[in-house]
């Protein structure tokens, strides 16, 4: 049926990434690899060290590079207590002193104002900034007994719950919700039906009977953007991911190095709960880290959590990347993050990289006696541009052909790692015959590792014959890995 | 990295369908093919008198105690009642039960299932008597549970108002006597139709909440919305409904795909589902009514535990969608479960010759009546190869029993099975070409190698089958003593 339907894929100035198949038509040599975050030498870059940290877990809520202000800030939970920290290059954090909370009869602290956990990543929209409502600059939801209330703030710093609440009642079961802002360069989205997606993203936490148990699973609510950007028109959430029967496989084997834990101790209670997920724009589509949980116990929550990457086009239908390797894995065994690993709301790209905070634990158990603080802290893991998936070819040439696409601009650019290998494009009609001055043979090929690398053939990039008209690339590689492409203007440039 | 396909199935002597890859590792020079169900020749077996337009929804099944066929269904008036000896000559007894137009001569059902029932006669002894037929009733906006001891008294269940939801609920038992499944699901599921936003619109799609005992239900979920593949089907079907005149009226800025309602039955391991797939072509408000206007499809999906649905057999129609003139070419519906006949599987539906949009503001040229459509055993998806050889390895395997027995058609081809140890090397004995080659037609051939069919000296170490087809159809395996 694929073939007798086929409509090229206007994909514009869009960038393409390969979590799924939406551009790739057929491999033949080639697989798809995901890549696991690098994680920083010097993690945990925070740890629980201050008097109204101790005894707590801390666990990252929201963190990102503000361009402003030239400094990367982060929110994170220490019990019920939200803190504040800001670093000059995301490795050596400092705690300002807030003046804001009393703590032991002392306001020098880093303890923000207004918000208390548990609570959700915030949303900081910098575009708002200058527009009439600078008291909501910063927005967040928590889950409350009676359903999600926002707070608003204008700093991040000072918080405000909003009169009133809930703006969506029930469903949730715990506080667990991560919100995540959705960027704003829709126009040339790729988005279903050309149609902007809702502004904000909250993934809430659904409790759904699957197979035997009761388990977490992954709900989604869109909240539009309005005027006045009250933050308060959430859908009624869907459930979008659940834990399937190759999951609950999957469970025995990565519960296999935590066995020893006493409380991980019953095969037969083995399975896998999705406890959140944080959904981000990546590249024209949706990418998540989904915080997947194997449960071992009696019972119990006890168990290990790694996260895992899934996709979407339109946040409805997800799915999961590879073969659900974990993108973000736990730790080599008695490392601080060992146990459990789950994530800011978001990552964010700095220096022609992904970065993501996580919160690690050395031990699986969410047992009190387990959690010790000494053992749990706030780490980094990073990627190169668009590296969290890359087709690959080794030693024997591989081919991808993409489906029929259309494009806008004039050049072609490639994000790809071939030192020691080579990396061709041809471009093809729509039954996939070789256009001529495009060839294979025609076509500079490429070694060398470049986020962005300007194809061309007998020494010529230009496309812009091609611009409009529905044709196919298909891509040799040899020891490659082929991250990203887009067709990019020049003329503009 | 993890290879998901290596991990150990264990099968017991559950036969094993090829709806999903779940079994499947590797496949080579053979495709997964939908079968559409063959048409009987006499349909509509069943048409409605003069006037009488509504939809064929309900439930046929086949009373053991009576040697009968037993049907419900949506009429005028409420949910009428039909039996039929052989499945093909219906007829409609006069039961005296409701008073409609003045009279009791009619085959009227008071408080009938019109969504179908579920037929529970395992349960007699544990839910009563009274709740041996069980149906959900769409009133107040909401569903509730009804039950009867014959199918034909009906009362409702005292029940805290329940599934919430959409106008359409089918429901299923997880479980029954062909079907034991094992993984520890509460008793009966229902699919309500939810609203999920996808895109522009807010689309009927497929929810589900689950039931220990029909009265209590959780609060449902969505499972399965329409994607982006289901508009772009949408174009193709709008076009074929055209070319068969069941639609007058098009306007491809609205097509889009929604689902109308999911028929779910376990079988053999697995749950089936038909979903009726709703392509929109037009809003009824550009001619100032309510609604909307399209043809529909049925397709089949499969899955494992009620929660994530497969489209199966690549979302092509299980049901061939009818041309030009034909009784059946716009609207239809399943009733809510096949029945096993036999070698057979018979696929009792509604149709009507005009879409929904029709049916909606159309008052002329209709027709309606009840059809049948049948399989063959395990007939809903095969793995077919041509002239050359292909092969399809299954995963790692754990079985039962002491004989591989095999469901094919292969008349003028040919399928050969070998047993291959976890690395993929073929066991000493039972490689393909010590098989003996099946060429025929059976839905259960016991394959034999070198005249042999005992199994049992395997050693206990798991296994997989690798199956060599041509010219070939092969619809399910299984082990058995």
């Amino acid at each position: 049926m694929d073939d007798r339907q086929e409509r090229p894929r206007d994909i514009g100035l869009e960038k393409q990434t390969f979590v799924d198949n939406y551009i790739v038509a057929s491999t033949a040599g080639v697989s798809r690899l995901v890549h696991p975050g690098q994680k920083h030498p010097d993690n945990p870059l925070l740890s629980a060290e201050r008097e109204w940290e101790t005894g707590f877990a801390l666990e990252v809520l929201t963190a990102f590079y503000d361009e402003e202000i030239k400094l990367f800030r982060m929110w994170y939970a220490a019990g019920e207590r939200v803190c504040y920290a800001t670093s000059p290059d995301g490795f050596r954090w400092e705690r300002p002193d807030l003046g804001l909370v009393e703590f032991r009869g002392s306001k020098a602290n880093n303890i923000v104002q207004g918000l208390v956990g548990p609570t959700n990543g915030i949303v900081y929209s910098p575009e708002m900034v200058g527009s009439e409502f600078p008291e909501r600059y910063y927005k967040s939801l928590r889950y409350e007994a009676e359903g999600w209330a926002v707070y608003y703030s204008g700093d991040g710093l000072t918080w405000t719950r909003r009169e009133v609440n809930p703006v969506l009642k029930g469903t949730l079961v715990r506080g667990v919700c991560t919100t995540a802002k959705s960027s704003e360069c829709f126009a040339k989205g790729v988005f279903y039906k050309q149609l902007p997606p809702p502004k904000y993203l909250a993934f809430p936490q659904l409790q759904v009977r699957v197979g035997r148990f009761e388990r977490f699973c992954v709900g989604f609510s869109g909240c539009p953007m309005t005027f006045p950007d009250t933050f308060t028109a959430w859908t009624e959430p869907s459930l979008i991911l659940a834990p399937d029967p190759l999951d609950d496989e999957l469970a025995g084997e990565r519960l296999a190095d935590v066995m020893e834990m006493p409380l991980v101790s019953s095969p037969a209670e083995y399975r896998s709960e999705f406890s959140g997920l944080a959904g981000f724009r990546y590249a024209g589509a949706f990418a998540g880290f989904l915080w997947v949980l194997y449960v071992g116990g009696d019972g119990s929550q006890d168990g290990s959590a790694e996260v895992q990457l899934v996709s979407s086009r339109d946040l409805v239908h997800w799915q999961r990347t590879g073969d659900r390797e974990a993108i973000i894995p736990r730790g080599t065994k008695g490392g601080w993050d060992a146990g459990r690993v789950h994530t800011s709301n978001y990552p964010f790209e700095v220096n022609n990289e992904i970065w993501a905070y996580y919160t690690g634990k050395r031990v699986g158990p969410a047992g009190d006696a387990h959690a010790a603080p000494q053992h749990t802290g706030i780490g980094l893991a990073r990627w190169r541009a668009d590296g969290f998936v890359s087709l690959e070819a080794r030693d024997a040439e591989g081919t991808m052909t993409t489906k029929t696409l259309r494009f806008e601009g004039t050049d072609l650019a490639i994000n790809a790692q071939c030192q020691e290998g080579t990396l061709a494009v041809e471009v093809l009609d729509r039954e996939a015959n070789p256009l001529v001055g495009f060839c294979r043979d025609e076509c500079d090929a490429f070694s060398g590792d470049d986020l962005s690398h300007i194809v061309s053939w007998r020494g010529k990039s230009d496309l812009s014959a091609l611009r409009g008209e529905p044709i196919r690339l298909r891509f040799h590689l040899k020891r490659a890995k082929l991250y990203s492409f887009v067709f990019a203007d020049r003329s503009v440039a | 990295m993890a290879d998901l396909h290596r991990r150990v199935l264990s099968i017991g002597t559950q036969k094993q369908l090829f709806v999903d890859d779940y079994v499947i590792d590797e496949i080579a020079g053979v495709s997964q093919v939908l079968n559409s169900a063959t048409k009987h020749e006499a349909n509509p077996l069943l048409t409605r008198e003069k006037g009488d337009f509504g939809q064929f929804y309900g439930t046929v099944l086949y009373d053991q105690d009576q040697r009968l066929f037993r049907a419900w269904y949506m009429g005028r008036g409420g949910v009428h009642y039909a039996t039929s000896h052989d499945g093909l000559q219906w007829e409609t007894p006069s039961l005296g039960l409701a008073e409609f137009e003045g009279s009791r001569e009619n085959n009227i059902v008071p408080s009938g299932p019109y969504e179908g029932l579920d037929y529970c006669p395992e349960m007699r002894g544990i839910e009563g008597p009274d709740r041996v037929y069980k149906c959900l009733r769409y009133l107040n906006w909401t569903w509730m549970p009804f039950a009867s001891p014959d199918g034909l008294h009906w009362s409702e269940i005292p029940a805290p108002p329940i599934v919430k939801g959409g106008d359409e609920c089918k429901t299923c038992k997880t479980h029954d006597a062909a079907s034991p499944h094992p993984a520890g699901l509460p008793k009966y599921a229902a699919f309500p139709k939810l609203g999920a936003k996808v895109g522009k619109y807010s689309r009927r799609s497929v929810g589900l909440s689950w039931s220990d005992d029909y009265v209590h239900w959780s609060p449902p979920v969505l499972v399965m919305a329409p994607d982006d593949q289901d508009d772009e089907n949408a174009f193709l079907r709008v076009g074929e409904a055209l070319e068969a005149g069941a639609i007058d009226l098009a306007w491809p800025e609205d097509y889009r795909g929604e689902f109308y309602h999911m028929c779910v039955f376990p079988y053999e391991g697995l749950y089936l589902g038909f979903v009726d797939v709703f392509y929109i072509c037009v809003e009824l408000w550009r001619i100032g009514q309510l609604n909307q206007g399209g043809p529909d499809e049925v397709q089949l999906t499969s899955s494992r535990d009620l929660i994530h649905w497969h489209r199966a057999g690549n979302r092509m129609p299980i049901i061939d969608n009818g041309g030009l003139g034909d009784w059946d070419a716009g609207w239809k519906s399943t009733t809510n479960r096949p029945l096993v006949i036999g070698d057979e599987i018979w696929i009792y539906y509604g149709a009507n010759n005009t879409d929904h949009g029709g049916l909606v503001w159309k008052d002329t040229l209709r027709t309606a009546g009840l059809g049948l459509a049948k399989l063959r055993l395990d007939g809903f998806v095969s793995l077919d190869a041509g002239e050359a050889e292909g092969t399809v390895t299954t995963r790692p395997l754990r079985f039962e029993g002491n004989q591989l027995v095999i469901n094919a058609q292969c008349k003028k081809g040919s399928v050969a099975v070998a047993i291959l140890d976890l690395e993929g090397r073929p066991i000493a004995g039972l490689d393909a070409a010590d098989c003996d080659t099946f060429s025929g037609d059976s839905v259960r051939h016991t394959v034999t190698w070198r005249n042999r069919s005992d199994l049992s000296a395997l050693p206990s170490q798991p296994i997989r089958l690798c199956f060599h087809l041509r010219n070939a159809k092969l619809y399910s395996f299984v082990f058995g003593s």
